[in-house]
């Protein structure tokens, strides 16, 4: 059973989320296989094994990842997230350095949108990357719209 | 308010202030009680082991969020956070793994310490509560948030877990501010959730560990009342017999009834420890006066019950809450999931790049290279050329080396320059064929090995040669004249302050944050290693070629028995009015692009105007568009690109640009820039204007030809060299960008390398000639996998091959007497290396063309050897 879902911690160091949300089902909720298969072609694929360090608290990596298959842990026994769900949010759109680190618990796969690959995906279908940018900033949204008492000036 | 609030959600009724004030008191109140236990053992003892102690079991049944806040060792143990004294270092994952057991195991090794005299000892009971005290305050100095101890190896913390599970009155917790995240299901986070989730957890041991306590509790409550107190090794022998009886037997019926009953595992604990705790009260108020001991026995049991419904009443809540978990939307039936499991499935038998140390496992695309697989996972590796011919990106191979495609000329020459060890691979050159593992730093040899070549006869009246630049062709020819040559001295003279670094990597100075470091393309030590003598920073005034010399102009002068001229280009610069007011650059050296990124962020430049629809000018503006300005690119042709793209492939770039957001305007050609002490606007010569804090002028290059002319060599656009690289002078050579060889100056990295390698064998004494080069151009814009080979507008009596997919992608192939002599790929990277060599090596074509026209360019693939990985090739990857 999943209860990540009660121990949300709301900061690290500069107010991010502590963990990223549990399964998403909230992304692309509406897209068509096409435009999932579009958004999937432009990423790479990340394979994970048990123990593996899968982001690193401070490094730059501005990309966004679709946990597509196992389950990771926020290192220092924050929330477990499973797949399916969206990974990294935060430093896909702000490009700093990541604020957490990721650990595998099981075999799994991530998929990578890189910035400079969402940009091109973006300039080749302008709709769907507005989409895809809407969705990310909805999760974010809702993340902090949880945290929102916890967080210094938060009006919602 | 939420069945399960949060800290946050829950009231804070005090300040943390307050609360504070209160820990110092409590505080306090533990080291004096400490010092009591010393001084006045017989009241310390009591206040401790018949005050105290009794009344935390009431406490964390009640309101454990009280005692959370104001305990002690809580206290001492967030301390050094108060004060900033804290490492806050992560938990390791043992103390994660095991903090629980460990303070379940001190918990009970402290009570039965109780049957062997422990409440009868101030002294003993003293440093009992000082060591508890000190441990808390090295653990919060270590640990981050409650890591360190509270939430981890307190030995009180298995107990108030369990009875702490349903406060009859919640309390927030006071010290966390704010939450670091350091503990997993954190009870002072979510106080009615944390046990519940411990026990429901997917790790069968993690739950486990709670559930085993649990199990033994009421049986450790028995065994201590009803075991009498041991001093002799018999007795104490006896004891802890007795006592793992009671244990045993607390946890055997535990485990009998949850293998026999249909009820929850959290059932049982829950009412395993309402059994504890009315057991510890029914015989700590034995001693009372009997009112108060029935009163406290009813008092306790009445709790206890209560307690037990109101924990069952929540485990229903909370499987309530759970039930409509976000894993549960059926994805499956979803477009994300059909598409997810087609994803997979598609990579399921792909190899994996595993990058060391990162532990990074990258899927390999069907013909995805090393430094496609390295960018691909984000890592942090340079590159260039993508040919092998810079040397930009140098990995080693650490396993798998034959699970890599072959090593071509190119790759080789450049290896056997940069001279590292045998494991060593370009990365763009190396496509995966199978499982391997790779580090992005390259391992030194295990002794510096020079590159010879073998039986080359060089010639011994040759003893100085001095080559001009450090570029490209000027380290390519010095590095070739000590292949054959090694006795000559060898001085290489470079104006900039730089070694060898990568040119076609400048762009990436204007927006990235690392300025030169990755740029140098050869190891440190290798003009040591290679007895060449650099000269940087300094400036060729004058050839006296009746002297065999060349003045510095620093006065000093290098005799030389050969020359070779490789002193590169310099940007074009037309006439426009106003150019060289601040503001306007050009972009040739890497000191160009620290320039440009320095005065757009000291000026806080927002707009940029890039002359030049180029390779150059798109590089520059796109990275311009990157460190943030709007840009746009003016092209005085009508299309972009238009020595490499025929007129479909550059609409398709165009469009594609202006998706990214660059603005692109045709037919512009720039007479004139207006200022204000900075340039602030681009003018074109029919009329339109652009605003531009940064006006970068990309109109092509000129080749430095002043000394050569000055000295009278034959110049004309470059210095006149012929097929052997010679100028007019037959003791001076001359390679790359400054060289016009039949009548061409070709201003590429391939080409330079070609030349400068005849020149350096013709001036150590060898007769090679240069055949001439096939153009070869890639455009290093994200998102754009362009590639130009030959002539690509097709001529007369010229097949062509021509072929548009969705996503703006195209690509051509002309075919002239049965042979490919030109190609445009636009969004096909894995057909690169194919069609390369087909064009290179002459292959014939006619046979195929229908397999071309179709579509299927794998025929060139097996033709050229340079086979795509087939997707779902098999691997030994787990």
């Amino acid at each position: 059973m999943d209860t990540s879902v009660f121990f949300q911690y709301p900061t690290l160091g500069g107010g991010s989320p502590a963990s990223e949300p549990a399964p998403d089902p909230g992304f692309l909720p509406h897209a068509t296989v096409e435009e999932w298969d579009a958004v999937l072609a432009a990423t790479e694929t990340l394979r994970f094994h048990p123990g593996d360090t899968v982001l690193r608290a401070g490094e730059c990596d501005r990309a966004l990842y679709l946990l597509l298959d196992g389950r990771l842990e926020v290192e220092g026994g924050g929330a477990e997230i499973a797949a399916p769900a969206t990974v990294g949010a935060a430093g896909f759109l702000d490009g700093l350095p990541r604020a957490v680190t990721l650990l595998a618990r099981t075999h799994g796969e991530l998929a990578r949108l890189s910035w400079d690959a969402y940009e091109a995906l973006a300039a080749r279908d302008p709709r769907l990357g507005r989409t895809v940018l809407c969705d990310v900033g909805r999760g974010l949204a809702a993340r902090l719209r949880a945290a929102g008492p916890t967080l210094p000036g938060w009006t919602g | 308010m939420t069945a399960f609030p949060n800290y946050t959600q829950i009231p804070a009724r005090l300040s943390v202030g307050t609360w504070q004030a209160i820990r110092v008191v409590t505080l306090l109140g533990a080291i004096g009680l400490a010092m009591a236990l010393v001084v006045v053992p017989d009241d310390a003892l009591d206040v401790m082991w018949k005050g105290v102690i009794p009344a935390l079991p009431l406490l964390w049944l009640v309101v454990p969020g009280l005692w959370r806040n104001i305990c002690p060792l809580s206290a001492s143990n967030q301390t050094p956070r108060v004060l900033g004294l804290s490492k806050a270092k992560t938990a390791p994952p043992w103390l994660k793994e095991y903090g629980f057991v460990i303070g379940a195991g001190m918990f009970i090794a402290f009570v039965s310490l109780r049957k062997l005299g422990l409440d009868d000892s101030g002294p003993a009971s003293a440093l009992l509560l000082l060591g508890a005290l000190s441990g808390a305050y090295v653990g919060g100095t270590l640990l981050k948030g409650k890591s360190g101890w509270c939430s981890s190896i307190c030995p009180l913390l298995p107990v108030q877990r369990l009875y702490g599970q349903t406060p009859y009155k919640l309390v927030a917790n006071s010290h966390c501010t704010p939450c670091v995240g350091c503990t997993k299901n954190c009870y002072d986070f979510n106080p009615k959730v944390a046990f519940l989730a411990d026990l429901k957890d997917p790790d069968p041991y993690w739950s486990g560990y709670k559930k085993l306590f649990a199990a033994a509790f009421p049986g450790l409550v028995i065994g201590f009342f009803n075991l009498p107190e041991a001093r002799s090794g018999e007795e104490i022998a006896a004891l802890y017999g007795q006592l793992a009886l009671y244990l045993a037997a607390s946890t055997a019926i535990f485990y009998a009834l949850d293998a026999l009953l249909k009820v929850s595992t959290h059932k049982l604990t829950t009412l395993w420890a309402a059994t504890a705790f009315s057991l510890f009260y029914w015989y700590a108020s034995a001693p009372w006066p009997e009112w108060a001991t029935w009163g406290a026995r009813a008092v306790a049991i009445a709790l206890a019950v209560g307690w037990v419904l109101r924990t069952y009443a929540k485990e229903r809540a909370f499987d309530a809450q759970q039930a409509p978990a976000p894993e549960v939307k059926p994805l499956a039936d979803l477009a994300a999931g059909r598409s997810m499991a087609s994803h997979r499935a598609l990579n399921a038998g792909a190899p994996e790049v595993t990058f060391e140390p990162e532990g990074k496992h990258v899927v390999a695309k069907p013909g995805m290279t090393l430094l496609e697989a390295a960018e691909a996972g984000g890592l942090p590796i340079e590159s260039g050329c993508r040919m092998g011919v810079c040397g930009a990106d140098p990995v080693c191979v650490s396993d798998g080396m034959e699970h890599l495609s072959a090593i071509g000329d190119d790759e080789r020459s450049t290896l056997d320059r940069l001279g590292f060890a045998d494991n060593t691979r370009m990365a763009c050159c190396a496509r995966v064929q199978g499982p391997v593992t790779m580090k992005l730093t390259p391992e030194k040899p295990a002794k510096p090995t020079l590159s010879r070549i073998a039986q080359f006869s060089y010639d011994k009246s040759v003893e100085r040669v001095v080559v001009l630049g450090n570029g490209i062709a000027g380290v390519t020819a010095a590095d070739h004249v000590r292949r054959r040559h090694p006795l000559a001295q060898i001085d290489l003279v470079a104006e900039e302050p730089h070694h060898l670094y990568n040119r076609m990597g400048i762009a990436r100075l204007i927006y990235g944050r690392s300025a030169m470091q990755g740029l140098y393309l050869n190891p440190d030590q290798w003009y040591e290693e290679h007895g060449i003598t650099p000269w940087l920073n300094t400036r060729a005034r004058k050839l006296d070629r009746a002297g065999r010399q060349v003045v510095l102009g620093s006065g000093e002068a290098l005799p030389y028995d050969r020359l070779i001229l490789a002193t590169g280009s310099s940007s074009f610069v037309p006439s426009i009015e106003g150019f060289g007011v601040p503001g306007t650059f050009v972009l040739r050296t890497a000191d160009d692009a620290l320039g440009l990124r320095a005065f757009a962020q000291r000026h806080g430049a927002q707009r940029a105007v890039v002359a030049g629809g180029g390779l150059l000018g798109l590089e520059a503006a796109y990275a311009l568009h990157k460190l943030g300005l709007r840009t746009t690119v003016l092209e005085r042709g009508d299309r972009l690109l238009r020595r490499q793209l025929d007129a479909r492939a550059s609409s398709l770039l165009q469009d594609y640009l202006e998706g990214l957001g660059l603005e692109i305007a045709r037919d512009a050609e720039t007479v004139a820039l207006s200022s204000d002490g900075r340039v602030n606007l681009a003018m074109l010569a029919d009329d339109r204007m652009f605003p531009a804090d940064v006006f970068l002028l990309a109109a092509g290059i000129t080749p430095n030809i002043d000394l050569a002319r000055a000295a009278g060599l034959q110049v004309n656009r470059g210095v006149l060299v012929d097929e052997r690289m010679r100028t007019s002078d037959p003791h001076i050579l001359a390679a790359g960008d400054v060289a016009e060889h039949a009548g061409r100056v070709h201003g590429l990295w391939p080409v330079a390398v070609e030349q400068a390698e005849v020149a350096a064998d013709n001036a150590a004494g060898g007769d090679k000639a240069y055949v001439g080069s096939i153009p070869f151009t890639m455009l290093k814009v994200v998102g754009v996998e362009l590639t130009s080979v030959g002539r690509f507008e097709e001529q007369a009596g010229d097949d062509v091959v021509a072929i548009e997919e969705p996503g703006g992608k195209y690509r051509k192939l002309v075919v002239e007497d049965g042979r490919i002599v030109g190609a445009i790929l636009l969004g096909y990277s894995q057909e690169v290396a194919a069609v390369r060599t087909a064009i290179n090596r002459g292959f014939h074509v006619a046979g195929v063309m229908d397999s071309l026209r179709a579509g299927n360019w794998d025929v060139l693939a097996a033709l050229s050897g340079e086979r795509p990985l087939l997707a779902g090739a098999p691997t030994g990857a787990a």
